[in-house]
C-alpha cells in the first residue's frame, strides 16, 4: 500500500518567497512656498520652489532655471490671484 | 482559502478534491493548512485499498473506482469529512466544504 508522507504546510500559501522589483523612492524635494505672504525678504531670496509654473513670477520677481521664483529687490512678499485660477508672487518695496 | 469538494452518487463517494491555500498564516505557521494537510494524507494512509490519488502542493484529488470505495475506506472518508466540516465551521474564512449528491 502506498504511504503518503504528511507535509503539514501542503496547503500553506507560499507567501514571503517572492521578491518585488518595486520598493524604491526618491527623497522628497521640499517644494512649495519658502516665505509667507507679507514677509520681508531680501533680493535673491527664494520665494517658491516648484516644478513647472504652478505660481507665476509677478512684480520684482523672476523664475529661475528650475522654475523656482526668487526676489529681485528687498521688500514685502505678496501672493496674488491672476484670473480665475492663476496665482503669482510679487515683491513690493517697503 | 482551501476549497473541499466531495461528490457522492447514491450515497457513495465518487470524487474528493481539496485545492487552494489556506492563507491563515505565514508558510510554516499556517494552522488551518496544517490541520487539513494532516487529516487528508493521513487518512489516505489508513486505506485498505489503493485508489487514484493525486497529492500536490495545494492540491489533492481522490477518484473512487466505479465500484466505489471499500466499506472500510468509505468510513475513513466519512471521518475526514466530519473533521473538515468541523474545521470549516471554526475557520470559515480559510476552509469551504462542499458536499454534492
Amino acid at each position: 500500500m502506498k504511504k503518503y508522507s504528511v507535509n503539514l504546510q501542503l496547503f500553506a500559501s507560499k507567501k514571503g518567497v517572492s521578491s518585488t522589483r518595486n520598493g524604491r523612492d526618491s527623497a522628497g524635494r521640499r517644494l512649495g512656498a519658502k516665505v509667507g505672504d507679507g514677509q520681508f525678504v531680501t533680493a535673491g531670496s527664494i520665494l517658491y520652489r516648484q516644478r513647472g509654473t504652478r505660481i507665476k513670477p509677478g512684480e520684482n520677481t523672476k523664475k529661475g532655471g528650475d522654475d523656482s521664483i526668487f526676489a529681485l529687490i528687498d521688500g514685502i512678499v505678496r501672493f496674488e490671484r491672476v484670473g480665475k485660477s492663476g496665482k503669482r508672487v510679487s515683491v513690493y518695496a517697503k | 482559502m482551501i476549497r473541499v469538494l466531495a461528490i457522492y452518487q447514491k450515497g457513495k463517494l465518487v470524487s474528493f478534491e481539496v485545492k487552494g491555500h489556506a492563507g491563515s498564516g505565514e508558510e510554516g505557521h499556517d494552522l488551518v493548512c496544517a490541520a487539513i494537510s494532516g487529516i487528508v494524507p493521513g487518512a489516505f494512509n489508513a486505506f485498505l485499498q489503493e485508489y487514484d490519488i493525486e497529492v500536490l502542493s495545494g492540491y489533492i484529488k481522490l477518484v473512487a473506482p466505479s465500484s466505489g470505495l471499500q466499506a472500510h475506506d468509505e468510513i475513513v472518508m466519512e471521518c475526514v469529512m466530519a473533521q473538515i466540516s468541523a474545521i470549516a465551521e471554526s475557520y470559515p474564512r480559510y476552509v469551504k466544504l462542499t458536499r454534492k449528491e
